[in-house]
């Protein structure tokens, strides 16, 4: 098969990949995304985490504050690097702990929200304020930026009222009633006001579903996107099963719908009187996910980014300090991509860009140095050395904190701190010094890191530097 | 009376010599390698469950039906399966390929399917679906998918389904020698004579020196859908003997099942026979150029009388964008952007299976129709409608076209070599 080219490639379709490209193609370049398949960010939680508290009480820091106070204190928490190039760029050298407001992940932040909204899959939230939601098993969770759907369940905005728990029989994903109970716990330890009340948890049969051991959220998903009355229906059980108990909201399972979310929704509140909310997603299938994925690809089309999927990357060549040409393989075939700069945004152990091999971890494209939190090399440490002695660490297993360093300009870099290849960034997931599952900060590493690699990666081609 | 010990330990050892015997009678104990990998492979499914709504049968039937390509890869790999309960989720998976697409781990579902409706075949023939063993019938008795007709009548319909198209017929060429063989393929050949004609005229008008195989003959797809490896094997391996014959380099097909089928063969084989095997598509991007045959499209518009535009969404058909690569459909909708007088309507290379792959079509009609109607739904719901629905591939049309006599005579369906050859010849 012919060999193609491309300007700028960016390898990786979750959620950096296309924040990446789409930044470069709004700065002009001709950019096409390689995807090998989905990654995490189709399974996430579909809300975005920017800057998380440690310790989940209200009242909530916004991640405006979290992010300077925790965040920008770590030397090489991905936060940390693009507020210093910020410095850089400006010519500030004054360091005070008051200077860490970043005018870059402001400006990512908001161009995620205009990216998303675009493609009519509005997102609710901003740096000023983080939400307080309840998940699938009725502890809190706390997040930055969350769909309305999500978002009307945000806990620090319902001053007053009681929360009744509903979910389907046979759907496993979502148990009201644990969720109820559990919700009675959490929120007294997160110290909600007492006018907000966790009502009692009821199951109810899926219209259409009934008497099914197993339902999957994709199928009730789908069932009320496709027909109008199912929602009716849905709505009309609501209000029978809430009535006497004083319930002004419902937490419902995080899949009344695809397309029709919100369409959904507004009839079911209109049916049963009550604030419909979908609560967050804990774990995969996620719907949450895989809509956010969805709208992601169409916001990529939408600015003329080509998602070339499955085409999975091999290997890159390198010549010099410059990466060159791509080894690809899409289905029976195999052909070369050559272009001028490369994005990195394939993401960790769920996407592929960290693979565990013989025992320990490896970046399968380009074999490059992998670093832990500590910025310590980590390519032939065992895998076990990287875990902690506690099955759920608060501060999650160090292995999950391992990836590719980069320097301020999202270049990765070697243990010495050189760049490795003049015309190479990295994004998302796949940088070290932050931990991917404890950090709170995932998502929101992944849209500011890509519009800094993005940004980078749109300018020409630079001479290597003799 | 009470065993002793020894005698006991005498009885459990014959026992388990006698079960293992019969086990290796079964063949039980004799996964290859490549199965081995296969299942290993399959072992790897994370259980996340990103497949779930990208499967074509589970979005037309439920869970209960058909858990889904997470269902296949968790039940198979996880313990040595049970033929009698696998049955049904093995025949009823189309083998479309749009769940490994996406999935993080690659779990080669598609693959594991084939695999195990191979077990079945040799394992327990009694499990394997009547309509199966007819079209088996077929394939071993004429080396085709489908009963071959008289040669006088088929070259008639042939004439006739072109004229009807407005286009000339030429006869069949068969020659000693020849750079190019259009390998036409049984469904094209006995079941949609214009597709097979088009591309004849195609290469034609495009002076390529090509010949046809002498008794067409099957790729071997249907084999392995069916689970009949041998014979499979036995059915590429002959097109290929038969296009060194004549000594060409080239094989072309408008059939993407076969030219997927035709080049995972030389990729299995190590892919040193110098042989390439090209779709339509890919021959025309790579080797004539999309320019050439948009000229060629102008040039004849330029003689036509009316010049009505026409509204066509472009169906990806699994075998080629799935299995062989992406990129030729992508190459499929670059033609047809290039062509004056068309205008797509959409051409998203996701859509899933048209509701004929795995031989679904014969082991669960009403399930294949299902699955069929929900795509024609999914091209008849988007803003602006087609009039014609364009898929280059012979089993999508035929199996679409069906779909749309049961429920929307609105719409036509087309194969993308006869689209080609009424643009160009």
């Amino acid at each position: 098969m012919k060999d193609f080219k491309t300007e700028v490639a960016v390898i990786g379709c979750g959620i950096a990949g296309i924040t990446a490209a789409k930044k470069i193609a709004s700065e002009g370049a001709d950019v096409t995304i390689f995807s090998k398949a989905y990654g995490a960010t189709a399974m996430s939680t579909g809300v975005v985490d920017i800057a998380n508290p440690t310790v989940v009480k209200l009242p909530l820091k916004p991640p405006e504050e979290l992010i300077s106070e925790k965040y920008a204190k770590k030397a090489n928490h991905p936060y940390a690097l693009i507020i210093r190039r910020e410095k850089q760029l400006e010519g500030r050298t004054a360091q005070s702990e008051e200077d860490n407001y970043s005018q870059t992940i402001s400006k990512a932040v908001t161009t995620f929200l205009e990216n998303m909204k675009d493609v009519d899959y509005p997102m609710e939230g901003s740096l000023n304020h983080n939400m307080l939601l309840i998940d699938s098993i009725g502890s809190a969770k706390c997040t930055s930026l969350a769909p309305p759907s999500v978002a009307r369940g945000d806990l620090t905005k319902i001053n007053k009222g009681q929360i009744i728990f509903i979910g389907f029989k046979g759907h496993s994903d979502y148990d009201p009633r644990l969720c109820s109970q559990n919700f009675a716990r959490t929120s007294k330890i997160v110290g909600l006001p007492d006018a907000v009340e966790g009502a009692s948890g009821k199951l109810t049969d899926f219209p259409g579903f009934e008497g099914r051991n197993t339902l999957l959220s994709i199928e009730i998903a789908r069932r009320l996107d496709r027909e109008e009355g199912i929602a009716t229906g849905v709505g009309r059980k609501i209000g029978d099963l809430a009535k006497g108990d004083g319930a002004t909201h419902v937490c419902l399972p995080p899949c009344m719908g695809i397309d029709n979310v919100e369409r959904n929704l507004k009839v079911i509140g209109e049916e049963s009187g009550l604030i419909p909310f979908e609560c967050a997603n804990l774990t995969p299938p996620s719907i949450l996910g895989f809509r956010m994925q969805l709208a992601l690809e169409d916001s990529a089309n939408k600015s003329g980014v080509v998602i070339r999927l499955p085409y999975e990357v091999k290997k890159i060549e390198i010549e010099e300090n410059n990466l060159k040409r791509m080894a690809v393989v899409s289905g029976e075939r195999s052909f070369h991509v050559d272009a001028d700069r490369f994005v990195l945004a394939t993401g960790s152990f769920i996407g592929g860009g960290i693979i565990e091999e013989e025992e320990t971890v490896k970046e399968p494209i380009l074999n490059l140095p992998l670093f832990d939190e500590n910025d310590a090399q980590v390519n032939s440490v065992f895998i076990r050395r990287m875990l902690s002695s506690e099955a759920i660490p608060i501060k999650g297993h160090p292995v999950f904190s391992v990836g590719v360093k980069v320097n301020e300009n999202m270049q990765p870099v070697s243990d010495k701190g050189e760049p490795l290849y003049s015309n190479m960034f990295a994004c998302g997931n796949i940088l070290s010094g932050f931990n991917h599952t404890s950090s709170g900060c995932r998502h929101g590493v992944a849209i500011t890191t890509s519009y800094v690699a993005g940004e980078e990666a749109a300018k020409k081609q630079r001479k290597r530097e003799e | 009376m009470a065993t002793t010990g020894k005698e006991a330990t005498t009885q459990a050892a014959s026992g388990l010599s006698f079960i293992k015997e019969k086990m290796k009678t079964l063949s039980l104990l004799e996964n290859q390698p490549h199965e081995k990998d296969l299942l290993s492979q399959l072992g790897k499914c994370l259980n996340c469950g990103v497949c779930l709504p990208s499967c074509p049968t589970l979005e037309a039937t439920s869970f209960e039906v058909f858990p889904g390509p997470r269902g296949i890869a968790t039940t198979v790999s996880r313990v040595n399966p049970n033929f009698w309960d696998i049955r049904d989720l093995i025949y009823t998976c189309t083998e479309c390929g749009s769940c490994q697409e996406i999935c993080p781990e690659k779990v080669p579902v598609p693959k594991a399917a084939s695999l195990l409706r191979g077990k079945i075949f040799r394992l327990r023939p009694d499990l394997i679906p009547p309509g199966h063993k007819e079209m088996l019938m077929n394939l071993s008795q004429h080396g085709t998918s489908l009963p071959p007709e008289d040669e006088e009548l088929r070259s008639d319909l042939a004439e006739s389904a072109m004229k009807d198209l407005a286009l000339p017929y030429k006869k069949d060429v068969y020659k000693g020698s020849a750079q190019v063989v259009y390998f036409a393929g049984c469904i094209s050949t006995h079941r949609a004579p214009e597709i097979r004609e088009s591309g004849k005229l195609i290469l034609d008008k495009l002076g390529v020196n090509f010949t046809l195989l002498k008794d067409t003959g099957c790729c071997g797809l249907p084999a392995s859908l069916i689970g009949d490896m041998e014979l499979a094997d036995k059915l590429v391996k002959s097109v290929f003997d038969r296009v060194r014959q004549v000594g060409a380099n080239t094989v072309i097909a408008t059939c993407s099942g076969c030219a997927n089928t035709l080049q995972a063969y030389l990729n299995r084989m190590g892919n040193n026979t110098g042989i390439r095997v090209k779709h339509l598509a890919e021959y025309l991007v790579e080797d004539v150029g999309s320019q050439k045959v948009s000229s060629l499209a102008k040039s004849k518009e330029s003689k036509m009388k009316s010049k009505a535009t026409e509204n066509i969404a472009i169906h990806s058909a699994c075998h080629l964008s799935r299995h062989l690569s992406r990129r030729i459909q992508d190459y499929v909708i670059q033609l047809a952007e290039a062509l004056p007088g068309v205008q797509i309507t959409t051409s998203n290379t996701r859509q899933k299976c048209c509701g004929a792959g795995g031989l679904l079509s014969i082991f669960k009609p009403d399930v294949s129709n299902k699955i069929t109607i929900a795509r024609l739904q999914e091209i008849l719901e988007q803003e602006k409608k087609p009039e014609k629905i364009v898929a280059p591939c012979p089993t999508c049309v035929i199996q679409m076209n069906q779909g749309v006599s049961n429920s929307t005579p609105e719409i036509k369906v087309e194969d993308f070599a006869v689209l080609l050859a009424r643009k160009i010849v």
